[in-house]
């Protein structure tokens, strides 16, 4: 593992600056640890014109200190933004008139509150500034953050980068003439969702927020699950032009510092101009970029990531994004879902079986019927085949055809169902499926049993808690198709060697892809079944969590004889 | 978190048990009710318990050498030239293994399920399943044959149970069949496939728990035995042995019988489909480790380039006989008994070689990495 | 990868363009034998039939099915002379462009003429052939394989069913045993045990004009007044591979007890107090002890069978229901079976040799090898075989009544 080299891939300069920013105990924190002062020097990178990417890269402009005039400072921004034509940022003048200072605010419309501004800022500063005329020999700077300006937050800053990168987030900057630094004024207030219910990941009696695409709202409601300082909502920015902002999240203590640190080693090498969202991180930062099943977990509930965090896995939230990723993750993403542990375990373990079985029949009932049908008649009961025979006298098509045709539509229903307008969505889905079906059979282009079948396959893959793993099933289920259609069970048998296979090789950040059941560890009775609460006292041990107990020996104290006595000395096992 | 190519104990379980017991595909137990009649079972019996102690004296040897295994054991103990044929001699044993017990299984699938599908495509199904899996290194083979050991014993347990009601009474009578030359042939056939178990010290330098590997490796050989003589137990008692030595395919024909209530009555497809992957877990083993000694004997650094040509070598090998009788007589009357000697043999030798070239201490051996 | 992306892009096109490739075969485009008839035919020929379901007639679900209804039987039987059965099957499947396929072959029905004859060497084909199951059953026709075949359904929506459903029925009912392929496969070749096969024969019926007839899927025009069934009537003894005799229909039942088989159905015998009144019982389970050895060098069997039975029908005013009635009923019961059973398996030993209860089965563990076994000759053996057999039955049951029924009233 290599160490914690360097930290983002900023413009060049501002990753200097920020990683200074550290040492503040205010602002965004980019994590405790202190950063060696490794990585790239700066002029090397600065040479390679070739091989470097071409990335939009305002650093020369920006890579000097504050000045001391006014003007010059007004003539530098202006020329950074291109004021005239670049309409949403703004400069104000103001002239604060007790220090009888000339200053201006800088801010971008639209992503700052304006009343914060009007009243946090302007007001203070044009009417009330005598107040703090008594301080006389007091730098003037340090009059008006500590006596001018009623804001939560206020830094006091003294390289442009920096400014820019607070204006650039929605804050405020306010130079003073004569002050070789600028004041940021916290004043962020673009419109946002709000927290609202999870889409894709709905339960009946769990919680029911979702993650939106604030940063800020998204690691807050996960650290209202767990409200301990051990807590770690380490940042960095990835994305040369976006600037994104990207939490680490993980507990300290708990979770590896060997799965921390390789996270955030693949997170920092990352060199791209934009990053849209958590998908664009997945696809950077999986083991096997060509593997067809998801090596993260992408979740938009947090609750969700809480629960993984304190099992000593690794939450990585992205601005802008409002789905956040697990990692490393197994197998078991695919029939777990944070119901089953909002209900009881006998259910639970129910549910999980069932989903189970969609698994398979997801992956493999429409290859199991073309297998049949065409090439093991003897495995279907005389009579049905009697009646299959019947009813496909007419049907021109052979059944694989058919078996393509029919997934194929009812696909496409699904993907309609989901861009058509919410309004007419559900009817559609409907009429499509009727329709559809009725029609297909009744013109003698899809038997009747075929409908069958693929409508389970419908239902088994939207039982599927984990959207993208139910994508990728529904992926593979073509390929099952093709095996099936070309040499029956055999085939079938060799595609899912293959994806045997794949999956034992599969790894997701050093974890293999099947533990704990291949590598065997002893399962912490949370694998296939869920176990009694009480009796799922481990933490799962493939992420290696530095502790694993989950709780106490008797969890259930009260229910002991000597009640109360009860003490947790045992050792993890 | 990334490891060097390592197996875990039930992984080496799995492998060995998987690679012994998956004779029972091929028509041997036919072949030993030909020779021995109703006491075929003794054959497999005797024969399969009779390289264990053999196993012991290997494993013996092979830990008097830190960090080695059998391949690198016979490279020093019988020098460079000498070595390599022995060890290439192991290669081959295993490669035929494979190659026999793919042909014969592609046979059974062709004469049972799929007749009109060309032999060379089931072939290649097989060697595709098989070429991958070694491909992908021992890591995924091992946890894959763990993971799918499982479904083989259950579908062995089901062909069991499921064929309880076709039981003939008297069918293990005459004890000793035709006499006891039939059980001796056999089991000198029975222990020739179970030569198998030199998976042991030759994997042994790649075991996670050495201290173990004996345990462990008893453990599958039990299991494989028990396998092989209730097999061969229930086809003797379902297909009395007049017509047990008629049956050319008996694991098959076990499962053409199996009904399961009134409604799943044909599913031999299923049980196939099970076999399918322990046959070809048996290849990727086959494979791998043919690959392994081949790669070890002459110092390869990398095993991956050498796939390819095992899995041509494998599917020229599974070719060679023209008929499936060919297929079947050619292992059992001429290799097997080979395959046994050479064991016998190269035990000898090593055994006779050691005193004379004993290891010095402290001397570490590197294990190949993916 | 992208060579991956190719080969599963390869593989689509295959999948979608693969109208025939190898062993892919429609359900609409096979023929599925149901049933099979073999007959002797002359010059050494054999003569096979087959019975196959028309799955267009059968009808698929509720659509179409009424309005084709009155399109004809959905059952075809077709007859083929040929050299061997490879042979027929060949030109049956000349009819048509489907493939004719015995996976669900359910029974092969072998004519009395060729059952006579031998049936080992045309067995071959049934115990080769890739689609034919060990597990399908087999019969004797009373005459001859094609005529049973051509019999008719009435209760079946499936009539190719019939003649599987009717061996199986009899099994269930307790009326006789079903036998396998794999059964006459290897008791044809081991002198330790004999083939029985159940007896198919048919049977006709005068109806009236309203009689119900009409629940047929062919109601004729000319509402013919007779109708054939199939019955279970008794069983076939084989000798290696030739039938040498027939039992009955209640021989067949004692038969499966005596072979240790669940027997089951109804047993009547006659009132051993009233004479010419009947008494019914319907058997439940059975114990078997089976006891075989040799004295002073000559083989011996003890057989004790302890059936259970329940009793259905007592036709006299004898009331049984008390301790003594029960235990003279058990006696009567005892006496009578036994004596059927003996005259069976006397029959069995002087009549035709044919040791079809497998009592040779349990004399192999005596023998070390198999060649002293076959030495033994058991074929030479079986005539003389001491047996010696013992019946005790057991009531259990007696239905709801505890008095006769037809009993006048009286005061006690």
């Amino acid at each position: 593992m290599g160490p914690f080299k360097g930290l983002t891939r900023l413009p060049r300069r501002l990753r200097d600056l920020v990683r200074k920013e550290n040492q503040h105990p205010q602002g965004f924190s980019l994590g405790n640890r202190p950063a060696p002062p490794s990585g790239p020097k700066p002029a090397e990178r600065r040479g390679g014109g070739s091989e470097e990417p071409h990335f939009f890269d305002a650093d020369a402009k920006v890579d000097r200190a504050v000045s001391r005039k006014l003007e010059e400072n007004q003539r530098l921004l202006k020329d950074i933004f291109r004021m005239p034509e670049n309409t949403d940022v703004l400069i104000r003048p103001v002239h604060i008139a007790a220090l009888n200072r000339q200053a201006f605010l800088l801010y971008i419309d639209g992503m700052t509150k304006r009343e914060t501004i009007d009243l946090d800022i302007l007001q203070p500063l044009m009417f009330l500034s005598e107040t703090a005329a008594g301080h006389g020999k007091a730098p003037v700077l340090d009059v008006i953050q500590k006596g001018l300006v009623p804001n939560e937050k206020v830094v006091c800053q003294d390289q442009m980068a920096k400014v820019l990168l607070e204006v650039l987030d929605g804050n405020t900057a306010l130079f003073v003439d004569g002050e070789a630094k600028a004041l940021t004024i916290e004043t962020k207030g673009f419109e946002h969702r709000f927290v609202e219910k999870p889409e894709t990941e709905v339960t009946i009696r769990g919680a029911r927020d979702a993650f939106t695409e604030t940063i800020r709202v998204n690691t807050a409601l996960v650290r209202r699950r767990l409200k301990t300082p051990n807590l770690m909502v380490e940042g960095m920015r990835i994305g040369r032009v976006s600037g994104t902002q990207i939490a680490i999240l993980y507990l300290d203590g708990l979770a590896n510092p060997r799965l921390v640190a390789e996270v955030k080693r693949r997170l920092e090498t990352l060199d791209v101009a934009v990053i849209h969202g958590s998908g664009d991180i997945e696809e950077y930062i999986e083991d096997a970029p060509f593997g067809i099943i998801p090596q993260t977990l992408a979740t938009e509930r947090p609750d969700r990531v809480a629960a993984f965090l304190a099992e000593g896995h690794v939450g990585i939230i992205v601005d802008d994004s409002p789905t956040a990723l697990v990692v490393p993750i197994t197998f078991s993403a695919f029939i777990h879902s944070p119901e089953d542990y909002s209900i009881r375990w006998p259910f639970g373990s129910f549910l999980r079986i069932l989903r189970f079985l969609a698994l398979f029949a997801t992956l493999l009932l429409p290859a199991t019927y073309i297998a049949l049908a065409n090439y093991h008649q003897e495995m279907i009961p005389t009579a049905l085949a009697l009646s299959i025979a019947a009813s496909r006298e007419k049907v021109p098509f052979p059944v694989p055809v058919e078996v393509v045709i029919m997934e194929v539509s009812f696909e496409l229903i699904r993907e309609a169902g989901t861009r058509i307008p919410t309004v007419i969505g559900p009817t559609i889905g409907i009429v499509g499926a009727l329709i559809l079906g009725q029609a297909a059979v009744q013109a003698n282009i899809v038997s009747p049993i075929l409908v069958i079948v693929v409508a389970i396959t419908a239902l088994s893959s939207s039982a599927i808690p984990n959207p993208n793993a139910g994508l990728s099933l529904r992926l593979l289920r073509f390929g099952a198709i093709g095996l099936a259609s070309v040499l029956g069970f055999i085939g079938l048998g060799l595609g899912l060697f293959f994806l045997g296979i794949h999956l034992v090789s599969l790894q997701s950040f050093g974890v293999p892809f099947m533990s704990p059941i291949a590598p065997f560890r002893p399962p912490s009775r949370d694998v296939l079944l869920r176990g009694p609460l009480w009796s799922m006292r481990w933490r799962p041990k493939f992420v290696q969590p530095l502790d694993s107990r989950r709780a106490a020996k008797y969890v259930r104290a009260w229910a002991r004889p000597s009640a109360g006595a009860a003490t947790d000395q045992d050792e993890p096992s | 978190m990334l490891r060097d190519g390592k197996i875990d104990r039930v992984e080496l379980v799995a492998c060995i048990a998987t690679l012994l017991a998956s004779w029972i595909f091929l028509p041997l137990i036919s072949f030993f009710v030909r020779e021995s009649y109703s006491a075929a079972w003794m054959g497999v019996l005797i024969g399969s318990l009779v390289v264990w102690p053999l196993t012991l004296l290997f494993m013996n040897l092979v830990r008097r050498f830190p960090g080695k295994g059998l391949v690198e054991v016979t490279l020093e103990l019988a020098g460079p030239f000498f070595g390599r044929l022995m060890v290439l001699v192991f290669a081959f044993i295993f490669l035929d293994q494979a190659a026999s017990s793919g042909r014969v299984f592609t046979e059974g699938i062709a004469s049972v399920i799929m007749p009109r599908t060309p032999l060379s495509v089931h072939l290649a199904v097989f060697a595709a399943a098989g070429a991958l899996a070694a491909y992908a290194g021992i890591e995924p083979i091992g946890r894959l044959s763990w993971l799918l050991f499982p479904f083989f014993l259950i579908s062995l347990a089901i062909l069991l149970v499921f064929n309880f009601n076709h039981i003939v009474s008297g069918s293990l009578f005459p004890l000793f069949g035709y006499g006891l030359k039939g059980i001796a042939t056999s089991s000198v056939e029975m222990a020739g496939r179970f030569v198998a178990i030199l998976a042991l010290p030759i994997l042994y330098p790649l075991l996670r728990k050495q201290a173990t590997a004996m345990k462990d490796g008893f453990l599958g050989l039990i299991m494989s035995v028990i396998v092989g003589v209730l097999v061969t137990v229930e086809f003797v008692m379902v297909f009395p042995p007049g017509e047990a030595q008629r049956r050319l395919f008996p694991l098959f024909e076990l499962a053409l019988l199996v009904q399961l209530g009134t409604f799943f009555t044909h599913i031999e497809v299923v049980f196939v489909f099970f076999w399918f992957f322990a046959s070809a877990i048996q290849l990727s083993w086959g494979l791998y480790i043919a690959n392994y000694c081949f790669c070890r004997a002459f110092d390869l650094p990398g095993f991956r380039p050498v796939v390819p040509i095992m899995v041509v070598l494998f599917y020229a090998l599974a070719f060679l006989p023209g008929n499936v009788i060919e297929a079947i007589t050619l292992r059992v009357k001429t290799l097997l008994p080979f395959s046994f000697g050479f064991m016998a043999f190269a035990l000898v030798l090593l055994w006779a070689l050691y005193p004379f070239r004993r290891p010095k201490p402290a001397v570490e051996s590197g294990v190949i990495r993916k | 990868m992208r060579n991956a992306v190719a080969l599963l892009l390869a593989v689509a096109v295959i999948v979608v363009s693969a109208t025939g490739c190898w062993d892919r075969t429609e359900l609409n485009d096979e023929i599925l034998v149901m049933a099979m008839g073999l007959d002797a035919a002359p010059e050494g020929q054999i003569a096979v039939t087959f019975v196959a379901p028309i799955a267009r007639l059968l009808g698929g679900g509720g659509g179409g099915g009424g309005g084709e209804g009155g399109g004809g039987n959905p059952v075809h039987v077709e007859t083929v002379v040929a050299r061997d059965i490879a042979q027929a099957f060949q030109r049956y499947s000349t009819l048509t462009k489907r493939r004719v396929r015995f996976i669900h072959l359910g029974i092969v029905i072998i004519g009395q003429e060729m059952a006579w004859r031998g049936i080992a060497t045309e067995i071959d084909f049934l115990s080769r052939y890739r689609e034919l199951r060990l597990t399908t059953l087999m019969a004797v026709a009373e005459r001859t394989a094609a005529e049973i075949a051509s019999v008719q359904s009435i209760f079946e929506s499936n009539p190719a069913d019939l003649i599987e459903g009717v061996v199986r029925g009899a099994e269930s009912k307790g009326l006789g045993v079903t036998t396998t392929l794999r059964q006459v496969l290897y008791e044809i070749g081991v002198p330790s045990v004999e083939v029985v096969l159940p007896i198919l024969r048919i049977v006709s019926h005068q109806v009236g004009q309203d009689g119900g007839g009409g629940a047929t899927g062919s109601p004729d025009q000319g509402s013919s007044s007779s109708h054939t069934h199939l019955r279970y009537d008794g069983a076939a003894v084989f000798k290696g591979d030739k039938m040498v005799g027939s039992l009955t229909r209640e021989q067949n039942s004692l038969v499966a007890i005596l072979q240790g088989r669940h027997g089951l159905g109804i047993i009547t015998m006659p009132d051993p107090e009233v004479p010419g009144e009947d008494i019914s019982f319907e058997l439940t389970q059975e114990t078997r002890r089976l006891n075989t050895g040799f004295s002073d060098g000559s083989p011996f069997v003890n057989l004790l069978i302890k059936p259970e039975g329940n009793i259905v029908e007592v036709t006299s005013d004898r009331d049984y229901m008390t301790r003594e009635g029960m235990r003279t009923l058990e006696e009567a019961a005892s006496r009578h079976l036994q004596e059927q059973m003996k005259a069976i398996i006397s029959q069995t030993q002087s009549e035709w040799n044919a040791d079809i209860i497998g009592f040779g089965r349990s004399f192999k563990k005596y023998f070390l090898t198999e060649q002293e076994w076959l030495k033994y000759s058991w074929n030479n053996v079986y005539r003389d075989v001491d047996i010696s057999l013992d019946v005790q039955f057991h009531i259990r049951r007696v239905g709801l009544s505890w008095k006769p029924t037809n009993r006048p009233e009286a005061a006690p």
